[in-house]
């Protein structure tokens, strides 16, 4: 079997994302072990793009990488953390800046890599090819829409259970979460700000 | 073209790795996060072998997406237990959260 250019990308994103595992099981910090699951699940993310899905590269980054991703970072912040995130002297600051550079690049070569494909309507075949499928765009979209078709045609009921199903639990957690207070056990900031009023610092 | 192995040894790599994180942290937020990665673990394979033995490939992908619900409730639900039982303990280590054990002084009748 010949190796050719995709096993390649594709052994290039499993090691980032084990590296990132890695980090996930090993960072002293919660809020580091969210950060770098968030840079898991892109990597996953590109694998789906890489299996011929454009759709669940969509899904993957907009729900996965954003909603729990930010549910995560949310109960982190609520663990113990430091104020600073790197060290107050100019070695800590140039090496956070540094590593932030890093990381800003590479999402903005990642962005302009795809806008530039899919602009230039001729240039996007080119992501075909790393799929190793060979379809255009318009194939791609054709197969997005019978996706949507499938799942509103054949799935509709699942989609319908599964979506009361996750509205129950959406509401169980809300008032799992919701802090039930005594009206007196309130300080009195709290009551001043409650009754609208400005509170005096 | 990547041959369907590849797939499933990253993904089995992934989901023992999500196991380790789960079996061995001790903070319930970081247990989570190891759950996350297993799930995603559990996609990935699903993924490969929709690509080789789906009839079409509308339903792996719809698999997916219900699994990708899933965990977004489970993550939702979970955090939002967390938070209570942060409010009631004062903490999340779940080595620590111990009160539906079983007493060991209590003689059973």
């Amino acid at each position: 079997m010949a190796f050719d250019f995709t096993q390649f990308i594709f052994f290039f994103i499993a090691v980032y994302i084990l590296l990132c595992i890695v980090m996930v099981l090993r960072s002293e910090k919660v809020m580091q072990s969210a950060y770098w699951l968030i840079l898991m699940l892109i990597g996953v993310s590109i694998l789906f793009l890489l299996a011929n899905s454009e759709i669940l590269f969509v899904f993957q980054l907009s729900i996965y990488s954003g909603g729990i991703a930010v549910l995560l970072l949310f109960a982190a912040v609520l663990t113990e953390h430091d104020e600073l995130g790197f060290d107050n002297s100019l070695l800590g600051f140039v090496r956070a800046t540094f590593s932030q550079f890093i990381i800003y690049v590479i999402f903005a070569a990642n962005m302009v890599f795809l806008i530039l494909n899919s602009v230039l309507d001729s240039a996007y075949p080119q992501i075909s090819e790393l799929a190793d499928v060979g379809r255009t765009y318009a194939e791609a979209w054709s197969q997005i829409t019978g996706f949507a078709t499938y799942i509103w045609d054949d799935m509709a009921m699942v989609i319908i259970v599964m979506g009361l199903l996750v509205l129950t639990a959406i509401l169980g957690s809300v008032k799992l979460a919701i802090r039930e207070e005594e009206i007196e056990d309130l300080s009195e900031e709290v009551l001043l700000r409650l009754k609208g009023e400005e509170v005096l610092t | 073209m990547i041959p369907l192995e590849y797939y499933l040894g990253l993904s089995a790599i992934m989901f023992a790795s999500g196991l380790y994180g789960v079996l061995t942290q001790r903070n319930a937020v970081r247990i989570l996060i190891s759950v996350e990665v297993m799930l995603n673990a559990a996609n990935l394979s699903m993924i490969a072998f929709n690509g080789v033995f789906g009839l079409t490939e509308y339903e792996g992908w719809s698999f997916i997406l219900i699994i990708i619900a899933v965990a977004a409730v489970e993550a939702a639900v979970g955090l939002a237990i967390f938070l209570s039982v942060f409010r009631n303990y004062g903490e999340i280590d779940v080595g620590n959260i111990i009160s539906l054990k079983e007493p060991k002084d209590v003689e059973l009748i």
